[in-house]
């Protein structure tokens, strides 16, 4: 994929081009707006959001990573959205428990192998972690641990100071490993005796 | 300046937990790392918590990566439309914006004009001219006509007396001669009191001058040779000078067409009032050309605020649609 000419036909009105650079990076938008959305639904929405604006603001785009720059108006829709909610407060997923008959077909109770099981468990333990922490500390660490960004970048994206972002992303960390306490039997044996 | 202050009321603790992460995502400055690393060997409890972020940090980056459940692409059928609805050749809006802009200078424009006129716009100094010229045109025409009935019965009465008996006639001439002149001098009089009104100073000099004429003839009066002659010039010098008095350019016109005969003194004088008739109308378009300065002010007052109105109504129907 030739990702400079593509950028130059869309910035041209080509959407044709535009939509191959969309397919091209939908997982890593939608995966980002996954994680900080905490849920499918309005993780689609704020993907679909994000890649309408930029399409609209292609032509402001002067160079450098495509990349980072799609990542920076994905995490911009996604705390939008978490903005607004936090205004006008919605029904959220706590509320879809196992209890409720209409969500109950998505639990998963097929067996399998014993160390899939501990790793299926232990992806659940971090993906309930990170939903707990607060909206600006799951985004940092979303981009620096899942996405690979550096501090700068994040900086950049999140609109706030280097040293900011060192330190949502040190207190993210810790109360990641706080919360992985309660599930001490998911950790590897020396941690646990650590802990 | 905000980290700065924000170090300052951080903990020792936080601090070391900061450089830890920092360390751990290879975000310290090389003089930083080097002596973190130094640290690092020499405490073991450290080297513990770094390995329990870094066991955090791959079990974060252990999240699976899953599929978008759909693609983002964008629908041509939607945004290709816009994307060319967007820049379209000509856009009415601007173009009508302008407009409208033009025409509410323009028409600002006029009514300043109208209001910086002594008399408002509908009392405007041509149009009070105007009027007044007219008015004063026809009491002057009304003027003229008495004096034209009272030289005519004059002139009359003297002609049949002439033709009943010449010798009376002489005598009652030189008896009436008197009256005629005295009728002749008030008519030149209300005449000069009509030309007072618009005639200029060389008209009044005409004037003098003919009423000289009608006193010289007044001493020739009482003789018996030109009773009738003294009478029919009378009258002309009266209506001339009325004539000039009101309209300098009719003026030469009667001198030039005078007969000599009797018939030729009421041709005369009915070319006088006709010529007389005609003048004053001459006299108002001219006083109102003059003194109006924008005769179709009003009118393009009332076109262009139309206008305004019209092109004001379809721009906010227009913005409302874009």
């Amino acid at each position: 994929m030739d990702e400079p000419k593509l950028i130059g036909q869309a910035q041209e009105g080509d959407l044709t081009a535009y939509n191959t650079l969309v397919l091209h990076y939908q997982d890593i938008v939608y995966n980002v707006a996954l994680r900080i959305m905490k849920d499918p639904a309005s993780a689609e929405d704020a993907a679909q959001d994000a890649f309408i604006s930029a399409y609209k603001a292609i032509k402001s785009f002067r160079g450098g990573s495509f990349k980072s720059w799609l990542l920076r108006i994905v995490t911009n829709t996604c705390y939008d959205e978490l903005r607004r909610r936090k205004r006008r407060p919605q029904s959220s997923l706590d509320e879809i428990t196992e209890d409720n008959p209409s969500v109950s077909f998505m639990a998963d109770d097929q067996p399998g192998p014993e160390q899939h099981r501990q790793q299926v468990e232990l992806v659940d333990a971090v993906k309930r972690c990170m939903d707990e922490l607060p909206d600006e500390q799951r985004v940092a660490a979303v981009l620096c641990d899942i996405e690979g960004r550096d501090y700068q970048e994040i900086a950049d994206m999140m609109s706030i100071s280097l040293g900011t972002v060192k330190s949502r992303i040190s207190r993210a960390r810790n109360k990641l490993r706080d919360c992985l306490q309660g599930s001490r039997e998911l950790l590897p044996a020396q941690y646990r005796l650590n802990m | 300046m905000f980290d700065y202050l924000r170090n300052i009321t951080k903990s020792a603790e936080e601090k070391r937990q900061e450089r830890l992460n920092a360390f751990l995502d290879d975000a310290l400055s090389e003089r930083d790392r080097r002596q973190f690393e130094q640290e690092l060997a020499q405490d073991p409890a450290l080297r513990a918590d770094l390995d329990q972020l870094r066991w955090v940090k791959r079990s974060v980056q252990q999240l699976p990566r899953v599929r978008a459940p759909r693609n983002f692409i964008l629908d041509p059928a939607v945004y290709g439309q816009r994307q060319r609805a967007r820049q379209p050749s000509w856009q009415p809006y601007p173009a009508l914006r302008l407009a409208t802009a033009l025409t509410a200078f323009f028409f600002v424009l006029a009514l300043a004009l109208d209001l910086a006129t002594p008399f408002g716009p509908l009392n405007v100094p041509g149009a009070a001219t105007s009027q007044n010229v007219a008015e004063d045109a026809v009491s002057q025409e009304e003027t003229l006509r008495q004096a034209d009935e009272l030289a005519q019965d004059t002139e009359l009465d003297t002609f049949e007396e002439e033709a009943v008996e010449e010798p009376a006639a002489e005598e009652e001439e030189a008896e009436m001669a008197p009256f005629v002149a005295d009728e002749e001098t008030a008519v030149a009089e209300v005449a000069e009191e009509a030309a007072a009104d618009l005639a200029a100073d060389e008209e009044l000099e005409t004037l003098e001058a003919m009423q000289e004429e009608s006193e010289a003839a007044e001493p020739a009066a009482p003789g018996a040779g030109a009773p009738s002659d003294a009478t029919a010039n009378a009258a002309e010098a009266t209506a001339t000078a009325e004539i000039a008095a009101l309209s300098p350019q009719a003026t030469p016109q009667p001198r030039t067409t005078l007969p000599p005969a009797d018939e030729g003194v009421a041709t005369i004088i009915v070319t006088e009032t006709a010529q007389i008739t005609e003048a004053p109308s001459a006299a108002d378009e001219d006083g109102q050309q003059a003194t109006e300065p924008f005769p179709y002010l009003l009118a393009i007052e009332i076109a262009l605020g139309v206008a305004l109105v019209a092109l004001v109504v379809v721009m906010l129907i227009l913005r409302r649609g874009v």
